[in-house]
C-alpha cells in the first residue's frame, strides 16, 4: 500500500507538471485568482465594524468556495473525463492500478489547492497590510478546518466523478451546482439572512460549517451573533464536517471500485462513437 | 510431464440482457502457445478476452487463468498478465517515456514473487519500434505508433500471459512484420503465452500456432491452420505456363494432378506454382458452412 501511495504521489506530481504546461489549465487557475484579487482590492478599505476589515468576513467564504471548486468540482471533472477516455480502465489492467490512480488524482488536486490557497493568502496579506487578525489558536483552527474540509470534500469529488457519466454535463452543470451550494451554505450572504426553508439545507451541508469555523477564527468573538446559533460553534463545526469526511471516505472507494469494475473497452468504445456523433 | 494449463475455460456463457453473447465455450491454452481468436464482428471475441482479463463476470462456466478465477484474483495475479485492449485514448497529455516508467514501477513490488522484472523502458521502446519517440507526447503519435505504445504498456511487466485485442490495427507493413517477429520472440524466448484477436487472417496464419474460430458465441473450430484446412472440403490452386500460355486448375488432390502434368511429354511446363488453401479460404468456408445451417 505504501508503494502504491508513493507511486500515486509521483504520478500526481507528473500530472500537475503537465497541467502547469497546459495553457487552458493555467488560465483556469489564474482567472480565479484575478477574480479574488479584484474583489479583495475593491473591499480593501471597507470595514465590517471599526477595526474589523470586511476581508476577514469575505476571506473564509473565498477559501471555502475555492476548496469545493478544486477538490469537489475539479476532481470530479477529472475523474469523469478519465473514466470516459479509458484512464480508469487502464488503471484496472495494472497491478494496484486503482489505488495508484486515486492517490495520483488526489495528489494533483492537492497541488492545485496549494497553488490556489497560497497566492490567495498572499493577495489577502497585501490588501490587509499583513493584518490577518489570527492568534495561534485561530491559526490552528484555520489549518485544521482546511485539512478536515479537504478530507470531507475530496471523496465527494470522486462521488461526482463516478455518479455522472458525461464530462460535458459535469463541467457545465457543476458550475451552477457549486454556485448554488455556496449560496445555500451562507457563503455569499449570511445563512441567517436566507429564507427559513433554506437554512436547514445549509446547516446539513459541510460548506456552511467550514465557512463558519474559518469566520470564527478570523472575526472577533462578538461577530458570532450574526451566525445561525448566535455564537461560534467550533465543536459542532468540526463534528459535522468530520461526519461528512467519514461518510465520504467510506463511500468513495466503494463507488470508485464499483464503476471501475463496470468499465469495459467495448463500453468506452460505444461512448466514444456516441460522442463523435454528437460532435 | 503434464503442466497446468495457462487458461482453461469450460462451459463459458454470457448474455447481455436477452442476447446470448457466449454460448458454452470450452478451450485451453498451454504455456508458450500463440493462439489467434478469429470470428466475424459480434462473434464474442472481445467479450471472451474481457472475461479472461477479469473485466466481465460470466453467467455460467468455469474460467481459470494462471490457476485463478479472474473475477476474484488479486494484484499479484494482475502483475503476471499483460493487456492490450482495442482503441485506447488515455494519457494523451503524457510523454511516452515517463508514462512507461510510471507503469514499470507498478510491477516492481511483484518482481520477487513473479520472478519477472519489468522491462527497461529504453529497451522496451526499441523492441516495439518507438526508440525515437521517448520524449513525444502520446497525443502526437500516429495511429500505428499509439498502438505500438499500447503493446509496450501490455509488455512492460514482462507478462506470462498476454492478451492482444486487434493489436496491429493501423500498422504499416514494416511495423506489422516487426510485430510478428516480436510475438515470435516472446513465445520462443520468454515462454509467454499469447491470445490475440485479429481480422487479418494472413497475420493469424503467420504468428499463431493454433486458431480458434468463434461464431455466434460458440467455438466452431480449434486447431492449427493445416488442421483447419483439412476439416473443410478444400482445393489447392495449381498454376503453370504451358507453351507460353498461363493455365490455372483447382484440385482437391494436387500431388496426383502435378505428377500427371509433369509426366506429359507433349507440352513444356514452366512457372509451376502450387498454392495450398489459405486460412482465409478455410475461414470463409467455415463461416459459410455455419451460415448455411
Amino acid at each position: 500500500m505504501i508503494t502504491a501511495v508513493r507511486a500515486g504521489l509521483r504520478r500526481g506530481l507528473t500530472e500537475f507538471g503537465i497541467s502547469l504546461r497546459t495553457p487552458s489549465d493555467v488560465v483556469f487557475i489564474l482567472v480565479g485568482l484575478v477574480a479574488v484579487g479584484v474583489t479583495l482590492w475593491l473591499y480593501r478599505d471597507v470595514e465590517a465594524a471599526p477595526g474589523v476589515p470586511l476581508t476577514w468576513f469575505i476571506l473564509p467564504s473565498i477559501l471555502t468556495i475555492q476548496l469545493v471548486f478544486i477538490v469537489g468540482y475539479g476532481l470530479g471533472t477529472v475523474v469523469v473525463t478519465e473514466r470516459e477516455d479509458g484512464t480508469l480502465l487502464r488503471a484496472r489492467t495494472l497491478p494496484r492500478g486503482l489505488p495508484v490512480y486515486a492517490s495520483g488524482v488526489v495528489t494533483k488536486t492537492l497541488a492545485e489547492l496549494v497553488c490556489t490557497f497560497v497566492p490567495t493568502l498572499v493577495i489577502a496579506a497585501i490588501t490587509l497590510g499583513g493584518r490577518f487578525g489570527l492568534d495561534a489558536g485561530d491559526l490552528a483552527i484555520v489549518l485544521a478546518m482546511l485539512v478536515l474540509g479537504t478530507l470531507a470534500l475530496t471523496p465527494f469529488g470522486f462521488v461526482i466523478g463516478t455518479v455522472f457519466r458525461n464530462p460535458r454535463s459535469v463541467s457545465g452543470w457543476g458550475f451552477l451546482v457549486v454556485g448554488l451550494l455556496a449560496f445555500v451554505s451562507g457563503l455569499v450572504q449570511p445563512l441567517a439572512a436566507l429564507p427559513v426553508w433554506v437554512q436547514p439545507i445549509g446547516l446539513a451541508l459541510p460548506l456552511y460549517w467550514i465557512g463558519h469555523a474559518l469566520r470564527g477564527a478570523f472575526l472577533p468573538g462578538e461577530f458570532g451573533a450574526f451566525e445561525m446559533f448566535g455564537d461560534w460553534q467550533f465543536g459542532l463545526a468540526f463534528l459535522v464536517v468530520g461526519v461528512w469526511a467519514v461518510g465520504g471516505l467510506l463511500l468513495a472507494p466503494r463507488l470508485l471500485r464499483r464503476v471501475a469494475r463496470r468499465e469495459t473497452a467495448s463500453g468506452i468504445e460505444l461512448r466514444r462513437q456516441a460522442a463523435l456523433q454528437r460532435a | 510431464m503434464v503442466t497446468a494449463p495457462v487458461v482453461e475455460v469450460q462451459g463459458l456463457r454470457l448474455r447481455y440482457g436477452a442476447r446470448t453473447v457466449l454460448d458454452g465455450i470450452d478451450f485451453r491454452l498451454d504455456r508458450g502457445e500463440v493462439v489467434a481468436l478469429l470470428g466475424p464482428n459480434g462473434a464474442g471475441k472481445t467479450t471472451t478476452i474481457e472475461v479472461l482479463e477479469g473485466f466481465r463476470r460470466p453467467d455460467a462456466g468455469a474460467v481459470r487463468v494462471l490457476g485463478e478465477s479472474p473475477e476474484t484474483a488479486g494484484d499479484a495475479w494482475r502483475a503476471r498478465i499483460g493487456v492490450v485492449l482495442q482503441s485506447w485514448r488515455d494519457h494523451a497529455r503524457w510523454r511516452v517515456g515517463p508514462l512507461l516508467e510510471q507503469f514499470a514501477t507498478l510491477y516492481e513490488p511483484f518482481a520477487a514473487s513473479t520472478g519477472r522484472r519489468p522491462h527497461d523502458v529504453t529497451e522496451l521502446l526499441d523492441l516495439v519500434g518507438l526508440g525515437g519517440h521517448r520524449g513525444a507526447l502520446v497525443r502526437s503519435l500516429s495511429g500505428g505508433q499509439r498502438r505500438r505504445l499500447d503493446v509496450a504498456i501490455g509488455l512492460v511487466g514482462r507478462p506470462e500471459l498476454l492478451f492482444l485485442d486487434e493489436p496491429t490495427t493501423g500498422f504499416d507493413p514494416v511495423a506489422r512484420h516487426e510485430f510478428h517477429e516480436l510475438v515470435h520472440a516472446l513465445s520462443d524466448f520468454d515462454d509467454t503465452t499469447v491470445l490475440l484477436t485479429t481480422h487479418d487472417l494472413a497475420e493469424a496464419e503467420k504468428i499463431a500456432g493454433r486458431i480458434l474460430i468463434l461464431d455466434r458465441g460458440a467455438i466452431v473450430a480449434d486447431g492449427s491452420p493445416a488442421e483447419l484446412a483439412r476439416a473443410v472440403p478444400s482445393a489447392s490452386e495449381i498454376s503453370w505456363r504451358e507453351d507460353g500460355v498461363r493455365q490455372v486448375h483447382s484440385a482437391a488432390d494436387p500431388e496426383a494432378f502435378v505428377r500427371e502434368l509433369l509426366a506429359r511429354t507433349d507440352v513444356s511446363v514452366t512457372e509451376l506454382v502450387v498454392r495450398a488453401q489459405t486460412l482465409e479460404e478455410t475461414y470463409l468456408a467455415m463461416i459459410d458452412t455455419e451460415d448455411a445451417r
